[in-house]
Order: C-alpha cells, then sequence, then structure tokens
C-alpha cells in the first residue's frame, strides 16, 4: 500500500502544486543579508559562533578529542508521562520535597561531572569556584573550589504547576499534581581572574517522559523555558521589568544537530540586550538520549567580586561541542 | 561562501524545494505559509551550507521546516489563537459534495502528528528511526503513529479511492 500512497501523492501534487517564487539566488542573497546583519549586531562573534555550532554539529565532528565514553545503553528508565495539559495555558516548575538528596545513581553522575568541569577548568585555563550561599543578597557567594565547599550532583523533585492568572513576575498558578524527580549540580564555576569573565556551569538530568523535546518560547519577562521544555527559545523577543521602561531584547540562535548515537542534540545560544549593551550570554545544550531520558549541559555567565569583565565577551568559556561532550559523558543510571 | 558553494546551494535550492514546499504544505495545510517556512529554513541552510554533509542535508532541513512550523503555531498560540504546538488538525476539508476526495485533502484532515508520520514514512520514505528523530520521539511511538494514521486516513478514503492507494481494484 505505502508505495502506491506515494505514487498516488506525487499525482496529485502535480497538478494541484501552484507556482512557487523560492529561487537559489534569492535565497543565497538573504542568507548573506542576514549574516552581515548579525555580525553588524554582535561584532561578527554570535554569526560566528552560530555557524561553529551548526558546524560542529552537523559535521560529525563531536564529540571532540575521542575521549568520551559511549553514549548510555538502552538502560530501562523509570517513565514519568507528563498529565493532559492545556494547550492555551501555560505552565512552570517550581521545587518540592525538600531535602537534596544523594543516592548511588547521583554519586554516578557526580563523578562523571566532577571529571569533565576539571577538565574544562584545565583546558580552558580557569580557576574552579564553588556558590556556597544561595541565599545571599547577590543569589550566590562564590570562593575557590575545596573539596569542603564543593556541592555534590543532587536528587531534586520539581512539581508542575499551571499558571491561572497573575503577571509573568507573580503568576497566580495552581498544582497539577504532576512531580518528578531530577538530577542537578550548578554551583561551580569557571573564572580566568581578576577582570575576566567568570562562567557558572550546571547539569541537569531528566527522567524519561517529562519533558516536550525542543524549546519552549518563555512565558514572559523571566527568561525561563515554558515548562514542559528543557530549555528556553528560540523565538527572539523582548520584555520589559514593568510597563514603560526600557525594554530588553533576548536574542536566541538555536542549531539542532545529532549524537553519535543518533541522539538528538539541540544547542541554544542566548544574548540578552538593553538599549545600550549585551550584557548576558549563555549557551545550553540539551541531549535527548536513547533512553527517554535528557542531560541539559548550560555555561552562563556569571559576575562576582572582581571577577567581572568591562565588556561582554564574545563566547562562553566553552562551545557548544564542548557542552555536549560533557553531556555524552554523563552515565545511563536510572533518574527516579 | 565561495561561489562553487552558493552555486551548489542553488542546485540543492533547485532539485529539492519543490519537494521541500510540498512536504511544509502537508505539515501545515496552507501554500503560503508551507513556501514562508521553506524559505526561512533554506536561509538558515544557507548559513551552516559550508559544513553540512550531503547524506544529512535533507533531514537536516525537513526539521528546520518542521522547527519553523512548530514555532510559529507557538507564537499564534501566544496571540490567543486557537492553535496548537501541532500542525492544525483540520485546515482543508474535504468538500463533502465533491465527487472525489482527494488523498491531500484526506490527509489534511487526519491530525497534525499522525499526519507528519505518515508522510515522513511513506510519502519521503524515511525510516523509522529517521522519522522518529524529526519528530523528537521515540522509534515506538513513530510506528505507533504510523499505523494510526494510515487507519485515520483509510477512515477519510472511499473504497475506491483506498484501492488506489493500495494498488488493487476496488
Amino acid at each position: 500500500m505505502t508505495r502506491e500512497l506515494a505514487r498516488a501523492l506525487d499525482e496529485e501534487f502535480a497538478a494541484l502544486t501552484p507556482p512557487s517564487d523560492l529561487s537559489g539566488t534569492a535565497i543565497v542573497q538573504k542568507g548573506r543579508t542576514a549574516r552581515r546583519r548579525r555580525r553588524g549586531a554582535f561584532g561578527g562573534a554570535l554569526a560566528g559562533v552560530a555557524v561553529l555550532v551548526a558546524g560542529a554539529l552537523l559535521s560529525g565532528l563531536l564529540p571532540l578529542g575521542g575521549t568520551t565514553p559511549p553514549p548510555p545503553g538502552e538502560i530501562a528508565q523509570p517513565d514519568y508521562p507528563l498529565p493532559a495539559m492545556d494547550p492555551d495555558a501555560g505552565y512552570v516548575w517550581h521545587r518540592s520535597g525538600g531535602v537534596d538528596q544523594v543516592t548511588d545513581a547521583t554519586a554516578a553522575i557526580d563523578e562523571a561531572w566532577r571529571a569533565a568541569f576539571t577538565a574544562a577548568a584545565a583546558e580552558t585555563g580557569a580557576e574552579l569556584y564553588v556558590n556556597i550561599d544561595d541565599s545571599a543578597p547577590t543569589g550566590a557567594e562564590w570562593v575557590p573550589f575545596s573539596e569542603a565547599e564543593y556541592r555534590r550532583v543532587v536528587r531534586r523533585e520539581n512539581a508542575l504547576f499551571r499558571i491561572v492568572g497573575g503577571t509573568t513576575w507573580n503568576p497566580e498558578l495552581e498544582a497539577t499534581g504532576y512531580v518528578i524527580p531530577y538530577f542537578w549540580a550548578g554551583d561551580l564555576a569557571l573564572s580566568r581572574g581578576p577582570g575576566q569573565q567568570a562562567d557558572r556551569l550546571s547539569v541537569q538530568v531528566l527522567p524519561k517522559g517529562s519533558f516536550h523535546p525542543g524549546a519552549g518560547q518563555p512565558l514572559g519577562a523571566p527568561v525561563e523555558p515554558s515548562a514542559p521544555y528543557a530549555v528556553a527559545g528560540c523565538e527572539d523577543y523582548t520584555y520589559r521589568l514593568e510597563p514603560g521602561s526600557s525594554p530588553f531584547e533576548v536574542d536566541y540562535t538555536c542549531t539542532d544537530g545529532a549524537g553519535p548515537g543518533g541522539e538528538r542534540v539541540l544547542a541554544v545560544e542566548t544574548v540578552i540586550a538593553n538599549e545600550t549593551s549585551a550584557f548576558h550570554r549563555e549557551l545550553t545544550v540539551v541531549l535527548y538520549r536513547l533512553d527517554g531520558t535528557a542531560v541539559v549541559v548550560e555555561d552562563s555567565f556569571v559576575s562576582f567580586d572582581a571577577h567581572r569583565p568591562g565588556s561582554l565577551p564574545d563566547a562562553t568559556a566553552l562551545d557548544a561541542a564542548r557542552l555536549l561532550d560533557i553531556a555524552l559523558a554523563m552515565p545511563g543510571v536510572p533518574v527516579a | 561562501m565561495t561561489p562553487v558553494r552558493d552555486a551548489e546551494f542553488c542546485e540543492y535550492v533547485a532539485a529539492r524545494g519543490e519537494r521541500l514546499r510540498r512536504f511544509a504544505y502537508l505539515c501545515c495545510g496552507d501554500w503560503h505559509r508551507a513556501e514562508d517556512a521553506v524559505q526561512t529554513a533554506l536561509v538558515r541552510l544557507y548559513r551552516a551550507w559550508p559544513r553540512v554533509r550531503p547524506a544529512t542535508v535533507d533531514a537536516y532541513t525537513r526539521r528546520i521546516v518542521v522547527n519553523i512550523l512548530i514555532s510559529e503555531s507557538r507564537r499564534l498560540r501566544f496571540q490567543r489563537e486557537r492553535v496548537t504546538d501541532e500542525p492544525p488538525e483540520t485546515t482543508a476539508r474535504p468538500d463533502a459534495t465533491a465527487e472525489r476526495v482527494t488523498l491531500v485533502a484526506a490527509l489534511l484532515c487526519i491530525p497534525g502528528r499522525l499526519r507528519a508520520a505518515v508522510v515522513l514514512r511513506y510519502w519521503e520514505d524515511l525510516s523509522v528511526e529517521q522519522t522518529a528523530r524529526i519528530l523528537g520521539c521515540s522509534s515506538g511511538a513513530v510506528k505507533n503513529l504510523s499505523m494510526r494514521g494510515l487507519a485515520a486516513l483509510r477512515e477519510r478514503l472511499t473504497d475506491t479511492e483506498f484501492a488506489r492507494i493500495e494498488g488493487v481494484q476496488p
């Protein structure tokens, strides 16, 4: 049947396809214009990164260096199927369950995570810092890395809430009753010293069934993906902290690729700018593993003490290929 | 890019543009949206062209098209229009008074994800794994979607039309 289906469709299309304006020359012209525009806006860096990211992902050069272990096998992952969701409603995650837990599974992830960030620090010539206080006025207190202060990969729980009113900053929420476990570590930074950029690194492993593939457009001012997507993007947008205030532009560069085992890989670079300059950049790579789980690795600019560059650097310390390398290194353990 | 690369890209557009436009139309049911999506996808492809491998270029481009159409649907949703994350289910219903229900019209009546699976598997002739990659789901889900898609298509065709795609006389 199916061969005849294709032939029958082709026959019908031959009769009903309207004329097209598609032209290779016109598209080449548009492509050149788009490239020039992006280079003009971001000093050439962003377009360069986008092309390099796309190139690296598409050309099968990844993972780098041949040091990455094989991707996790097809282990039986506990399934957390999403509840029925209203397509017209917004959803957000909030932490639940209180205490961070260290389990055998998180210990296995932690071992790979330590190896990964230690290698990344060595490669980039950066010093490692750890955040020791989430409740600090600046949202974090960074100190030089030490075993005593290091915060390991932990198991946490997230609950899914539906937005039923309020504002994007202060939404009214309704619990859906859907709760998932996930593994997370993010209190780590690479710094090249005073006056230089620092990059916060994080890793997250999401359980099977608990996310939509692809990027979720943020619901408003906070640049967070709409749940249950693992990463925000990919339509550029503008937000204001309050009506009448200066706008902030959020620029996404999303690139799809494939891992060595055929896994889907999504890389999203986010740059936030106000009227005068770009002031934040982050790069997120999501590896959608064949066992149904997802690994999210992020490099996000952070400033603390004297670790502040005069202007926003052109790229994160680790590029998409390197972040994918880290994601691939995370072992396949049950996420439950 | 070099003139040689540009020429290669133009050759690709000439060879595959029409097929991509039909693919986009089957996903969204609107020729204008289909053409816009393909044009945007090809501009993005052009930017990545020097690094694209010939063996994967079609799959890569189809994926961009699908992502663009999904993003567009999502954007419309935020504008309070009633659309879904997936291509619309019923963008073009077959005319009940028409003597013959076309296959394309019948396809456009089945839910978007089922339709995409049928189109990718049986019109684009992709493997289960390739289809899963484009749709962002598991191989098992693709098999399930394809089976349900064909069943849904069967329900919307007359015996004569169904026999035509089966390759046998009714």
